[in-house]
């Protein structure tokens, strides 16, 4: 019988030993990762190349597209290593559905912008909450990505600084913010959720998706306040 | 750029992708280029006749100036006098060399190929280009990002005119061996080419 408040699984093999429900739960976090990570650089960061106002910017985008397709890579790795399929952590492979966030139609750099503003802090959250995770390489990727996960969201408040400048750009880019916002909520998913009673029980993630929630609308309002903007009404009414 | 972890390695070619051994080896050869080692420093006559090469075979400029600094090169990079046909005229000739390629060897072969020297050329050129700005007493994360990735897209370019069968006077060619001297090329602005 395991304890579970004593569990610490430092290796893939190790991770072998463990309860199926706990083995499941670990493979379906990295799969998650591997097929969203390569998701936000496909639907994103490589169109937004085109878009970017001038070479920094440009060159930029290309290695932040490149930092995503990187996690990508790294949670695919970890999932073969776990004995996850290939076909299961590839977009056009699995029939599982990335997040809907995805689903938003980038158009403009502004969108763009405010995309790294608040899905990449989305993001972070995340990471942040396997920070502690009692799977030691799952933790252990957490924590390799995050460095860059924040960089990403700063990228998302430098831009968004010099968009505010002008009265226009102040405008397109709280316009953006209103539009992504909204979809940002479903990232967390529902708030009774019993894959997250699960990675919580096993000590996999710590917080609940509606404290994650909460946490997130109150941080993106801080991100977006930091450059004179401000979050649509759809937060109030989720706090 | 970016492609996913499928396409990479042995699971990723078939058959045809021995035949990319170039861009294989291209990507093998990146960790010996001389990434941003000599930024700042005067032009070589060399250099300034690749660079008048590179711009010749776009069809652009004459006019070369070289960036003595990491601000300076960071301001040409910014400056709203960019000159967009430069950039455009990469991507239009980047269009038809994968075209080219794809119909020669299939774009999962191809993507496979190009995703090696892409995933290289990002594990390298940060570092690189973070050592280079320490040396000239500059630290800025952003600007690294930026020298990366501009150097990555330099690799990712010169591995698909490889691919493509390009001769060695392509732009995308003589452009990477700028980056491989360890020089930046800064791209228009207004009708000047900037070489850091």
């Amino acid at each position: 019988m395991t304890d579970k408040s004593k569990l610490q699984v430092k290796t893939v093999e190790e991770l072998k030993k463990q309860p199926e429900e706990y083995q499941v739960a670990c493979a379906k976090l990295v799969v998650s990762h591997a097929i969203n990570e390569l998701y936000g650089a496909r639907a994103f960061d490589e169109p937004a190349v085109a878009l970017a106002p001038h070479p920094y910017a440009k060159w930029l985008t290309c290695r932040v597209a490149m930092e995503e397709y990187g996690h990508h890579v790294r949670f695919f790795e970890l999932g073969r290593e776990m004995g996850i399929a290939d076909d299961k952590m590839i977009p056009e492979k699995t029939s599982k559905r990335p997040l809907s966030i995805f689903d938003f139609p980038l158009k403009t750099w502004e969108e763009f912008v405010a995309i790294k503003l608040l899905a990449d802090l989305a993001e972070i959250l995340q990471v942040e909450d396997l920070l502690h995770c009692t799977f030691h390489p799952l933790r252990n990727l957490a924590r390799m990505t995050m460095p860059e996960e924040r960089f990403h969201a700063q990228f998302g408040l430098d831009f968004g600084a010099e968009l505010v400048k002008t009265p226009e750009g102040k405008k397109t880019l709280q316009q953006a913010v209103n539009k992504v916002f909204p979809t940002m909520l479903a990232f967390f998913g529902g708030a009774k959720s019993k894959n997250n009673e699960i990675f919580r029980n096993w000590g996999i993630k710590l917080r609940t998706n509606e404290e994650m929630r909460a946490d997130y609308i109150n941080r993106a309002r801080e991100a977006a306040g930091k450059i004179g903007l401000t979050l649509p009404d759809v937060a109030t009414a989720a706090a | 750029m970016a492609r996913d972890a499928g396409q990479r390695g042995e699971h990723a070619g078939g058959s045809r992708l021995t035949d990319l051994s170039s861009v294989t080896r291209f990507a093998r050869s990146l960790g010996a280029a001389s990434w941003f080692a000599a930024v700042g420093q005067p032009l070589t006559d060399g250099e300034a006749r690749e660079a008048l090469d590179y711009l010749a075979a776009l069809d652009l400029g004459t006019e070369i100036v070289a960036v003595s600094d990491w601000r300076t090169a960071e301001a040409k990079t910014r400056d709203p006098a960019w000159n967009a046909r430069w950039w455009n005229a990469e991507e239009k000739e980047r269009l038809v060399l994968l075209q080219r390629a794809g119909a020669e060897w299939g774009e999962d072969s191809l993507m496979a190929a190009l995703t090696r020297v892409t995933d290289e050329a990002t594990r390298i050129t940060l570092g690189a280009a973070s050592i280079a700005a320490a040396r000239d007493g500059v630290a800025d994360p952003a600007l690294c990002r930026v020298a990366a990735g501009a150097a990555t897209q330099a690799a990712y370019q010169a591995a698909l005119a490889r691919a493509a069968g390009a001769a060695d006077s392509h732009p995308f060619a003589i452009k990477f061996r700028l980056f491989a001297a360890g020089r930046w090329p800064l791209g228009l602005v207004g009708d000047t080419f900037h070489l850091f």
